[in-house]
């Protein structure tokens, strides 16, 4: 019987695989992810990104490996590491661990709702896709493909990996799975990242996402920091950086991270789209939360959610009408206000603060606020130079502390109050900008 | 706490530690408001998990970019291979400015840290940092059972170094315990 096999990938040309690994692919959890879009709605916007989570989770697998084996090489470690990192040193814990990557890598966004993140608020309090990729990772269903794996793979090892020290508070790390961790969900080096990037760009069209993968993770490498201050010791915890060789690549992906938040991911109208699917999935729901058992919770795909807003677009009387009805005849809200740094540098709570005083003013159903975390902020790395000392990617590159902060920070209003929205908002923009949090005292 | 108090409160603590000497890279401010936290009681609540150099928290790393985002901080490139320091712009200034007196109550704790901590370099902020984090988690163990906890969790460091560290932290809560508000210890 065939032990290897490959699926056909865009991006990757073969996502290979084994057996086992392929039941694991076959389980109905991941199944699923064929009918979760990676993009949510913004193929309302970008026409061709209309991939799912499915083929993604595929190229962050292989990608987790190929990074595996690179970093992991003694050859490419220093004495110091090839002594601190014992796992490095045995090939019966390499391969453990290069399965776990694997596993958690492909595994790592089973808990994704319908449409990805765009629906998230609609969880209990306290609940996110990662809580439930740790479940589905520990279910039952899940369990005996751990355990039939040799040697059997702990779920918990799997969830580290999978979800990283960000979302597992409850859980240590050891510095080898800090490292681990980090090739797949690292903000610099994730391979997490570097699959949608690539992905998105070519589903979307748009080619700033494209960056040298290939250059990237054959120069990655464990390395531990100078003294980041020029005062003190210096601390020898280890992490990913990479050779300065690879420089190059690595501040092109950083770019391509930063134009692909400008162009798609920040998009106001494919923002606007996710807050229309989540009013109309509140109205849906009664305005109880989304299901959080794993037999119910994998029961829901987009396909489910689609079949009923489209129902409720064409019924007046059906439940979430008008924001599924706003979606299917693209009567979307319109941007009044967007964050920028001129206005947030005298009020970091500008965004807030107009919405605030935009709903007293027009009502609760006219105006929406969206406010995403900042992104292409700071990220420092280590880079290894060609002497062999390390640096900071800060200090050695002339690019990356160039590359802007950006947020996305949206009020949106009704069409229909547009115009007199903009006109209030030209009269009024003054004292709001210069009181910050003065409209509403209630934390946002 | 209102997100407007806590950017004044971080942005008072960047201001200080620059004002008393300190390198005010990310490792320095991530421990400082570690510290401020859970010795001084300042209720910024960012959450915390061990991590990068210590108890690190992704919330106040989003944070430092967001307020990077409005001009209110900028990095100051520092020569190789050290890596930047964090200062306020003259947006920032004026807003920390504007909200001294809503902050008034925690301007004795965030004086406090920035001095003690002035001239501790990554190595020892993470060594402190990661102290106070077992003595916060662990509870009431002797001296030596906290540093064998530190070198557990952090294999890297020193076993000496993480005692030292263990009666740092002594001195921290004994140094702050003096100067301290009443309501404050």
């Amino acid at each position: 019987m065939k032990q290897n096999h490959e699926i056909k990938d865009p991006i990757h040309a073969f996502v290979k695989h084994d057996s086992v690994e392929r039941q694991v692919i076959n389980s109905r959890p991941f199944q699923r992810l064929r009918h979760i879009h990676q993009l949510s709605m913004a193929y309302l916007v970008y026409p061709g990104a209309t991939h799912r989570r499915f083929e993604h989770s595929l190229g962050v697998m292989e990608l987790a490996s190929r990074v595996f084996d690179v970093v992991t090489d003694k050859n490419k470690l220093n004495d110091r590491l090839r002594n601190s990192l014992e796992q490095v040193n045995s090939v019966d814990q390499l391969a453990y661990w290069r399965r776990v990557l694997r596993m958690a890598a492909l595994c790592h966004d089973l808990g994704h709702l319908p449409f990805s993140h765009g629906i998230e608020g609609l969880l209990p309090e306290g609940w996110d896709h990662e809580r439930m990729t740790r479940i589905l990772i520990c279910s039952d269903e899940m369990k005996p493909l751990w355990q039939s794996m040799r040697p059997p793979l702990d779920p918990i090892d799997i969830v580290k990996l999978a979800v990283g020290p960000q979302k597992a508070t409850d859980l240590t790390f050891s510095d080898w799975e800090a490292i681990l961790a980090e090739i797949v969900t690292g903000d610099a080096f994730g391979v997490d990242r570097m699959d949608y990037l690539l992905r998105d760009s070519l589903h979307t069209g748009v080619p700033y996402g494209e960056f040298d993968h290939y250059r990237l993770i054959d120069t990655l490498r464990i390395l531990t920091p100078p003294s980041e201050s020029g005062v003190g010791d210096t601390s020898l915890e280890p992490s990913l950086g990479i050779e300065k060789g690879g420089l190059a690549a690595a501040e092109a992906m950083l770019l391509a991270r930063y134009y692909m938040f400008r162009t798609v991911y920040f998009h106001p109208v494919v923002r606007i789209y996710g807050i229309h699917l989540m009013d109309f999935l509140f109205a849906w729901l009664d305005g109880s939360p989304l299901p959080i058992d794993p037999v119910n919770y994998l029961l829901l795909t987009d396909n489910e959610v689609m079949t009923d807003l489209l129902k409720a677009a064409r019924d007046r009387d059906r439940k979430g009408h008008d924001p599924a009805r706003r979606i299917v005849e693209r009567a979307h809200y319109k941007v009044l206000y967007e964050w920028n740094q001129k206005d947030a540098s005298q009020n970091p709570r500008i965004g807030r603060d107009v919405f605030d005083a935009a709903e007293k003013e027009f009502g609760k159903d006219a105006v929406r606020y969206d406010k995403l975390p900042p992104k292409s902020g700071k990220i420092d790395f280590l880079v290894l130079l060609r002497t062999g000392e390390p640096s900071f990617a800060s200090t050695e590159s002339s690019i990356l502390d160039q590359i802007p902060p950006q947020k996305g920070e949206y009020v949106f209003i009704d069409p229909n109050r547009l115009k007199d929205a903009q006109k209030w908002l030209k009269t009024n923009f003054d004292r709001i900008v210069k009181n910050p949090g003065s409209v509403n005292n209630e934390e946002s | 706490m209102r997100s407007l108090e806590r950017i004044s409160i971080l942005l008072s603590l960047i201001n200080k530690m620059r004002e008393q000497g300190s390198w005010c890279g990310e490792t320095h401010i991530q421990k400082a408001a570690y510290i401020l936290q859970v010795l001084t009681g300042v209720p910024t609540e960012y959450e915390f998990v061990l991590y990068k150099h210590g108890p690190y928290s992704f919330e106040l790393h989003g944070e430092l970019g967001s307020i990077l985002a409005d001009g209110l901080v900028k990095l100051e490139v520092q020569p190789a291979p050290y890596g930047p320091s964090w200062t306020l712009t003259e947006a920032g200034q004026t807003l920390r400015a504007r909200f001294v007196s809503q902050i008034q109550g925690y301007a004795e704790a965030v004086s406090f840290l920035a001095e003690e901590l002035r001239n501790k370099g990554v190595a020892e902020l993470e060594r402190l940092g990661t102290a106070f984090w077992v003595k916060e988690h662990n509870g009431r163990e002797s001296r030596e059972d906290t540093a064998r906890a530190i070198v557990s969790l952090k294999p890297h460091v020193d076993p000496n170094d993480a005692l030292v560290a263990v009666y740092g932290v002594e001195e921290l809560v004994r140094n702050w315990q003096e100067v301290a508000p009443s309501s404050q210890i």
